[in-house]
């Protein structure tokens, strides 16, 4: 699994899995949602396929022919 | 978001990513394995999220593709492709986003006008993740006040 140490988050007790974190403005530059690789609006969405809780498996794609909401998240 | 995913029953469809702990401690940890992170997925449905909920990998393949923040919303139009996108939930935004997303499948279906427009905003968050961080345990209440002692310090500057 990725340990992904950043200056950002070195002084924190938690390992994060992965970090991302806007801190405030300045960070947000560097931030990968901000940077020009991740999809804006108007664009397509990057397809995926992953499983949901009950082991079906869920693509984007199977999502054509209507609107669909996303959201990201975790418990915590 | 509940009462959103009521309101557009049978218009718009809502789906729950499962990605890496925003705020993780001793009581709801980082993930140190896929069943690890399904099981915890599952504790979602549990605290009343009816949407479906689909699970990313533990290095958060598909999280970072959309930019890897904890708390984003995305709006997918009728043909794949992004309608609307937020680093962060906010449910008047969304409805709005729906609304318009709806509207463009109707028009489209009836080949009425749709001209469309790009816009970008700034909204503003009033309130601070120690509720979240609580959830984690100690741990990631201390987390959560180094990182805004830190901020703090930034905004001084």
């Amino acid at each position: 699994m990725v340990r992904e140490a950043t200056k950002l988050t070195d002084f924190l007790g938690s390992t994060y899995n992965y970090v991302h974190w806007v801190m405030d403005s300045k960070a947000m530059a560097t931030q990968p949602y901000f940077r020009n690789d991740v999809v804006k609006a108007g664009q397509p969405a990057p397809d995926f396929t992953l499983e949901d809780t009950n082991g079906n498996t869920v693509s984007l794609s199977d999502f054509r022919g209507l609107p669909l909401m996303i959201e990201f998240g975790s418990i915590t | 978001m509940e009462d959103l995913v009521k309101k557009y029953e049978g218009k718009a469809n809502f789906l729950f990513i499962y990605v890496r702990e925003a705020h993780p401690g001793e009581l709801i940890p980082e993930h140190e394995s896929y069943e690890q992170k399904v099981a915890q997925a599952k504790m979602l449905a549990d605290r009343g999220n009816t949407r479906q909920i689909v699970v990313d990998d533990v290095n958060g393949e598909v999280h970072r593709q959309y930019g890897g923040l904890p708390n984003m919303s995305w709006v997918i139009d009728h043909t794949g492709r992004v309608a609307y996108k937020a680093s962060w939930t906010d449910s008047v935004d969304i409805d709005a986003a729906l609304e318009e997303a709806v509207t463009l499948r109707e028009k489209k279906a009836k080949g009425e006008m749709a001209n469309e427009f790009y816009r970008e905003t700034v909204g503003i968050r009033l309130t601070r993740p120690e509720g979240p961080g609580l959830l984690g345990g100690e741990r990631a209440q201390e987390d959560s006040r180094k990182v805004w002692e830190a901020r703090a310090k930034a905004t001084a500057k």
